[in-house]
């Protein structure tokens, strides 16, 4: 294990990093992928954040959607509709 | 840590509007992430014209529904050079599948298209075509 500090706005985090990753983070780095480890795990943390806060809108929305639904049948029919859609379309 | 290999699967409407619009099986294995999905701008299209037609979201909404899902969308263009492939193998089928499979056959290494539809069948011979169950125990 080693250890990253990550510095923001006068923040500051410890991080405990396997040494493999550290590696690969750090071939990264070298390779000019990203300015610094810190930049990279910066960046890590936004790309995590956004994607939890898509898959939260993602499973609010589609529990509204599936308590609107009444049976397998009625999703197959809906899919049905737009398929024809598409056929008059092409 | 989970070392499962990810598969790189091709799905239309009936499978993507299936996960978000019914619990069962199609939307555990889309939420999973698990594998990665890709589907061509027609599929946003055909969802966004029934999450607004049948059940009353607003465009945006619907809009901003789709794009939340964990799949990747092929432009028109991506698929157009082997639009005209596609349509001889599926056309008599299904032209509404034209599409999906011209996406299949422009991805290089993909490992199938993910469909319940009994109209893929004829390109079983070109393509892996997996069932939803078949992809839980994959």
């Amino acid at each position: 294990m080693h250890c990253i500090y990550v510095l923001s706005m006068g923040s500051k985090l410890l991080l405990n990093v396997p040494e493999k990753d550290l590696e690969r983070i750090e071939a990264l780095v070298n390779a000019g992928e990203y300015a610094t480890k810190s930049e990279f795990i910066r960046f890590a943390v936004k790309q995590l954040l956004y994607s939890e806060q898509r898959i939260g809108k993602l499973e609010s929305a589609t529990s509204r959607l599936q308590n609107q639904t009444k049976s397998r049948k009625q999703v197959e029919k809906e899919i049905e509709w737009a398929k024809a859609g598409t056929r008059k379309t092409l | 840590m989970n070392l499962k290999p990810r598969l790189l699967l091709l799905a239309g409407t009936t499978v993507l509007y299936s996960a978000v619009a019914y619990r069962g099986l199609d939307n555990k294995v889309l939420l999973s992430g698990e594998h990665v999905f890709v589907t061509t701008e027609f599929t946003v299209v055909e969802m966004c014209r029934i999450l607004t037609t049948k059940r009353g979201l607003e465009g945006s909404e619907a809009l901003e529904l789709v794009e939340s899902m964990p799949v990747l969308v092929a432009s028109h263009d991506f698929v157009r050079g082997r639009w005209d492939e596609a349509d001889g193998l599926i056309s008599k089928r299904d032209k509404s599948d034209i599409p999906l499979v011209a996406l299949a056959l422009t991805i290089d290494g993909h490992d199938g298209i993910c469909s319940t539809d009994k109209d893929f069948d004829v390109v079983r011979g070109r393509f892996k075509v997996w069932k939803t169950r078949e992809l839980l125990k994959a």
